[in-house]
């Protein structure tokens, strides 16, 4: 009597929560998505700024809480996230957005670019007149 | 160039007699010619019989022989001894399940290209009569393709289906129902094509749990890909897609 058996018997390896460290290019993938935390961070600030506001507490609150060294350093850890992260993103739409508006990866990157510094520009004017 | 020796550590599995997956190295001597390809050739009639591998073309275009180089997804003919500094580590592809050596079972890939319907669908191209006809006329009656309706999906086109994107894409390595990366550009590519009429078939795959959102645009399947496809760039299109066919279909009338 012939039977049909198998000597099949698949080795699935697992994934470890550090899959990541193995290669670079997961590790700067990583740091871009933890670029979340810092804007958390200033989202919760800009909260704080907000409600100083409604209640008449900002000049006295929540300027003196700006100026506290570590409020300024993790503020320049954030701008520092916000910038790795909107750089990224203008590479990575270059490159998504290359073939179907028919435009080179470098140029829609440069247009993003120079729109990002022309933004930040006026709205730093508009902060200081 | 000659005589230099290179250490190659290979992961061996047989399935009828092992647990688990072991590595173990063989010395390689190797020039500035020798592919990672000719090295497990030289292993396989010098050193160890029963190494399994695939391979096919060693041309990079069958798309057989992807396997791990230093945790990194690459052809084996593609890759070169002299690339590297005295050591390799050689794994089966990243994310499948391993059949036998450097073996992978790509079923999951398959059924998800079969699903996703790469090809043409309903061209409304009629039949040729056989009869000589003015080419204005022919020109209306078939389906044309302009060079800028080709160059829309050509890069997505070039896909020899070789699964290293589906190797370094973690995505899949968490969840193995992913459609993965480039069953969804030929999806893509397919509904790019002014010929196609499928899209229609396609978008609740593509919609759904595991079709483009559960891409978190890594980008490391475009950076391993040896044909330059860009899958990443392919699907985040496809997010694009995704998102007007929700939109459109939040606005269309309930039947």
């Amino acid at each position: 009597m012939s039977e049909l058996t198998t000597k099949r018997n698949k080795y699935v390896r697992e994934i470890t929560p550090t899959w990541w460290k193995s290669w670079d290019f997961y590790r700067f993938y990583m740091v871009r998505e933890a670029t979340a935390i810092p804007t958390v961070w200033f989202c919760l600030v800009l909260l704080y700024g907000v409600f100083s506001l409604a209640d008449n507490t900002f000049t006295t609150d929540f300027v003196g809480f700006m100026q506290n060294p570590i409020v300024m350093i993790l503020n320049i850890i954030s701008l520092a996230a916000m910038l790795l992260h909107a750089f990224t993103l203008f590479t990575m739409t270059g490159e998504v957005m290359s073939n179907s508006t028919g435009l080179k990866a470098e140029v829609i990157k440069k247009a993003l670019q120079i729109a990002f510094a022309v933004v930040s520009v006026i709205g730093l004017i508009l902060a200081f007149i | 160039m000659t005589n230099q020796v290179m250490n190659v550590e290979i992961l061996r599995y047989n399935p009828e007699t092992d647990k688990e997956p072991y590595l173990k190295t063989y010395q390689v001597p190797y020039d500035n010619q020798t592919s990672l390809l000719d090295a497990l050739g030289y292993i396989k009639d010098r050193l160890e019989p029963e190494l399994s591998y695939r391979w096919s073309c060693r041309m990079a275009i069958c798309g057989s022989c992807g396997m791990m180089v230093n945790n990194i997804p690459k052809l084996a003919c593609k890759t070169f001894l002299r690339d590297y500094s005295g050591h390799m580590r050689i794994e089966a592809l990243a994310n499948f399940p391993i059949e036998r050596d450097l073996v992978v079972d790509l079923s999951h890939f398959i059924e998800s290209l079969e699903a996703i319907k790469p090809y043409i669908i309903g061209n409304k191209m009629p039949e040729l009569d056989g009869q000589p006809h003015e080419s204005a006329e022919l020109q209306k009656s078939r389906t044309k393709q302009t060079p800028k309706q080709l160059e829309k999906y050509r890069q997505f086109s070039m896909c020899i289906n070789c699964g290293l994107c589906y190797a370094a894409c973690p995505q899949f390595g968490l969840n193995p129902e992913f459609i993965g990366p480039a069953a969804l550009t030929m999806a893509h590519r397919y509904n790019l094509d002014n010929r196609d009429n499928g899209k229609a078939e396609r978008m609740p795959i593509i919609n759904g749990d595991n079709g483009v959102w559960t891409c978190t645009f890594v980008g490391a399947c475009s950076e391993v890909c040896p044909k330059h496809v860009n899958p990443a760039a392919a699907i985040n299109q496809g997010k694009l897609e995704s998102a007007k066919d929700f939109l459109i279909s939040m606005l269309k009338p309930k039947a």
